[in-house]
């Protein structure tokens, strides 16, 4: 194991809760023979270690005192008993969001930051360039911070954050601001930081992106540390503190669900293959009043012999953007065209969440379906419709057309592992938002319901 | 204790003095005239108190001869103390509205009082360029004195510092400072000898003003500008001697408060 980072060991806080000011100026003047405040322990013997390279989560309901820890950590707070030490440079983004002039434009508000977190002369500049060409703001870099939109002051917040090369990050809640591409690339570069060495302190209320980035987790209850280690476990012992609050116990589902499942689950429909169209006459029906937009076409990788045209949504059989009840039919159209002569064009879709991990991709030829021979000019449509039986959320959705690759030795006759050339791969070509159902049921906890039933089976008395 | 305070200063100075620029740039953003609203507000006094001074009321000082005698007396003493009472004012609430970086950030609380006072300072050096033009338009002759103005004027915004340090850190905990401060400092205003000479107030008032930290510099102005006399190294001393000791105190004050400050705020 290499050294630690930050060692933190005993910590302590105690707030001196004065009921008025007056109650303050009496005990100060008495030179504290009359006291006047009552004591609140936010933070109790509170004792960790982090490695480089490392992510440890720290959770807890509101309250339990990981702000007043991380702001102890950072220095803008005076811990009442114990120490830390932390062997490089700390940067939080909790402080660097704030601060910001909004007379001053971006480019000056990274300039003036970097003063306040004590970065030498020129520093800032010298990563000016890297910084602008994060935030992708365009000339708005050069304007007045008053002028931006809030996820335009994340963006520029998260480039400073990203290129001032910390050692031992602070996140806090910053990572859930934003659109889900934002927010998966936020993800993406946090594992990368990870990768390179950066110790990192997460902390969150959203248990499915500290699962996804830590290993380790630190549990606060009531300002005392119930758990160190691992993250599983951790989560487990989180939930146990929130007690039957709203808490995902599998007991308390047992209880509430009727034997047989509830009618609008439909499981099987997820298991529908993908109908395709195969002319744009031919269904023209069912296409009419789909509302075309142009796909989200950043990081676009292929040689765009196909290309993604536009693409279109329907939620349960209705033209709609890109947004449906959960448990419903989402239909995703895209409109596709061949630039060139393409051969076995092998169309897929996949969603992910918002940290980017995939929750599922299928292509065609999973489903059955002949690649499809793409002649130059031409113009077809693909229909993928999906169940979005998922958790109430930002998602999303790529799109891609690839190269099938015949493979006699499997029994599609095509190969399911590797495919061709890639002729066109949107990774983001669009955000999809699955929102709570209308009459409030929640009918399964997790990430996505699986196709599932239950029963009960009497045994007879004891 | 102040060794720390001047390195942790020079530190971050450039952070200081951007933010000094920014306020001076931005006091009056959305105005017409914007920036030369810091010229043409102390213009504006100066002009005023000419016209009131040598016209309307025809004030004079025994030894100052010509119809701006008075005018410039007076400016002499009260542009640097608007700059001081404006460095208090703002300072004592400096760090309350600063809040933001002090509730996240581990920087020195005294950053953004030292802001504050560069930013007076930045006033002063303008308000007092322009009484030079105008004493020199109006027939002064310059002497060797005024090279040493530059030292009374910075003991005005170092007081004004200083003191700063101990009301803002005291403001944090109680709102009430904020309240009774322009209260004092109009106290300190008339107590002082800025719009009356030394010698035209009854004796127990001269007493008081023994022991008034702002009176070793007005009367050090007064000479200089006014008078073409070097003060005695009492006043000197006492000039300097004030700003000193409040800034040793209110940094110890600050410093036994600082965590009890981040706590509040």
């Amino acid at each position: 194991m290499n050294e630690p980072i930050v060692t933190a060991s005993g910590i302590s806080k105690r707030f001196k809760i004065y009921p008025s000011p007056r109650a303050r100026l009496t005990e100060w003047l008495s030179l504290g023979a009359l006291q006047r405040h009552q004591d609140y322990w936010a933070l109790r013997d509170v004792s960790f270690d982090l490695a480089r390279g490392e992510c440890l989560g720290v959770i807890g309901s509101n309250g339990s005192g990981k702000s007043t820890l991380l702001k102890i950590l950072t220095g803008s707070l005076f811990p009442t008993d114990g120490t830390f030490a932390v062997n490089g440079r700390l940067l939080s983004l909790l402080e660097l969001g704030t601060g910001m002039n909004p007379e001053l434009s971006g480019r000056d508000n990274v300039v003036n930051c970097s003063r306040l977190l004590d970065f030498p002369e020129g520093y800032a500049e010298s990563k000016m360039e890297h910084i602008e060409r994060f935030a992708e703001l365009g000339d708005f870099f050069d304007r007045p911070v008053k002028l931006y939109s809030s996820g335009m002051h994340v963006r520029l917040a998260f480039s400073m954050w990203t290129c001032f090369e910390p050692e031992v990050l602070i996140v806090d809640e910053a990572l859930s601001v934003g659109d889900v591409f934002f927010q998966q690339k936020c993800f993406r570069r946090a594992r990368e930081l990870l990768d390179a060495g950066v110790a990192m302190l997460f902390v969150s209320h959203d248990l499915g992106a500290v699962q996804s980035l830590c290993k380790r987790t630190l549990v606060l209850e009531k300002g005392i540390c119930t758990h160190l280690g691992d993250v599983h476990a951790g989560i487990r012992l989180y939930y146990a503190h929130l007690g039957g609050t709203s808490a995902p116990e599998p007991v308390e589902q047992k209880k509430s669900v009727e034997p047989s499942p509830a009618p609008s689950l439909a499981p099987e429909r997820t298991n529908e293959n993908p109908e395709r169209p195969t002319e744009l006459a031919a269904s023209g029906a069912t296409l009419n009043g789909l509302m075309w937009t142009e796909p989200r076409r950043v990081e676009t990788i292929g040689n765009l012999r196909v290309e993604l045209l536009q693409i279109a949504f329907q939620a349960d059989g209705v033209n709609s953007t890109a947004s449906v009840a959960q448990g419903g039919q989402l239909g995703i159209y895209a409109r596709w065209r061949a630039n060139a002569d393409a051969a076995h064009v092998n169309f897929g879709v996949a969603i992910s969440d918002r940290t980017g991990r995939i929750l599922f991709a299928r292509g065609e030829i999973n489903a059955d379906i002949e690649p499809y021979d793409f002649r130059a000019g031409t113009e077809i449509i693909t229909l993928f419709s999906i169940c979005m039986d998922m958790d109430p959320g930002d998602y999303s959705i790529m799109l891609t057309a690839a190269e099938a690759l015949a493979d006699s030795s499997n029994p599609t006759g095509w190969n399911q592992n590797v495919g061709g050339e890639r002729y066109s791969e949107l990774p983001c070509a669009a955000a999809v938002t699955i929102q709570p159902r209308a009459d409030g049921r929640k009918l399964f906890y997790g990430v996505a319901c699986l196709s599932n039933s239950m029963e009960r089976i009497e045994s007879g008395t004891r | 204790m102040g060794i720390g305070q001047v390195r942790a200063l020079l530190k971050y100075r450039g952070f200081v003095w951007r933010r000094a620029l920014t306020d001076v740039r931005h006091r009056f953003a959305g105005t017409g005239a914007g920036v030369f609203w810091n010229v043409l507000q102390p213009l504006a006094s100066i002009l005023l108190y000419a016209v009131v001074f040598s016209q309307l009321m025809k004030s004079h000082l025994g030894q100052l001869k010509g119809p701006f005698g008075f005018t410039l007396y007076l400016c002499a003493g009260m542009l640097p103390w608007i700059a001081f009472s404006e460095c208090m004012s703002r300072g004592t609430n400096a760090l309350v509205a600063n809040a933001q970086f002090l509730k996240k950030l581990a920087v020195p609380e005294y950053l953004f009082i030292a802001e504050t006072a560069v930013s007076a300072g930045i006033g002063l050096a303008i308000s007092f360029s322009l009484l030079l033009v105008f004493a020199l338009a109006t027939g002064t002759t310059p002497t060797l004195h005024w090279l040493a103005l530059p030292v009374p004027l910075m003991c005005f915004i170092w007081l004004g510092y200083s003191i700063s340090l101990l009301t803002g850190s005291l403001r944090v905990f109680f709102p009430d400072v904020g309240q009774l401060l322009p209260l004092v400092l109009q106290i300190a205003m008339w107590t002082a000898p800025i719009v009356y000479a030394p010698g035209a107030v009854p004796h127990a008032l001269q007493l008081v003003a023994r022991f008034h930290p702002i009176v070793p510099a007005v009367n050090a102005m007064h000479e200089l500008f006014l008078f073409s006399t070097w003060p005695s190294s009492e006043t000197w001393i006492a000039m300097l001697a004030w700003p000193s000791a409040m800034t040793l105190f209110s940094h110890a004050v600050l410093k036994k408060l600082r965590p009890e400050i981040r706590d509040a705020i």
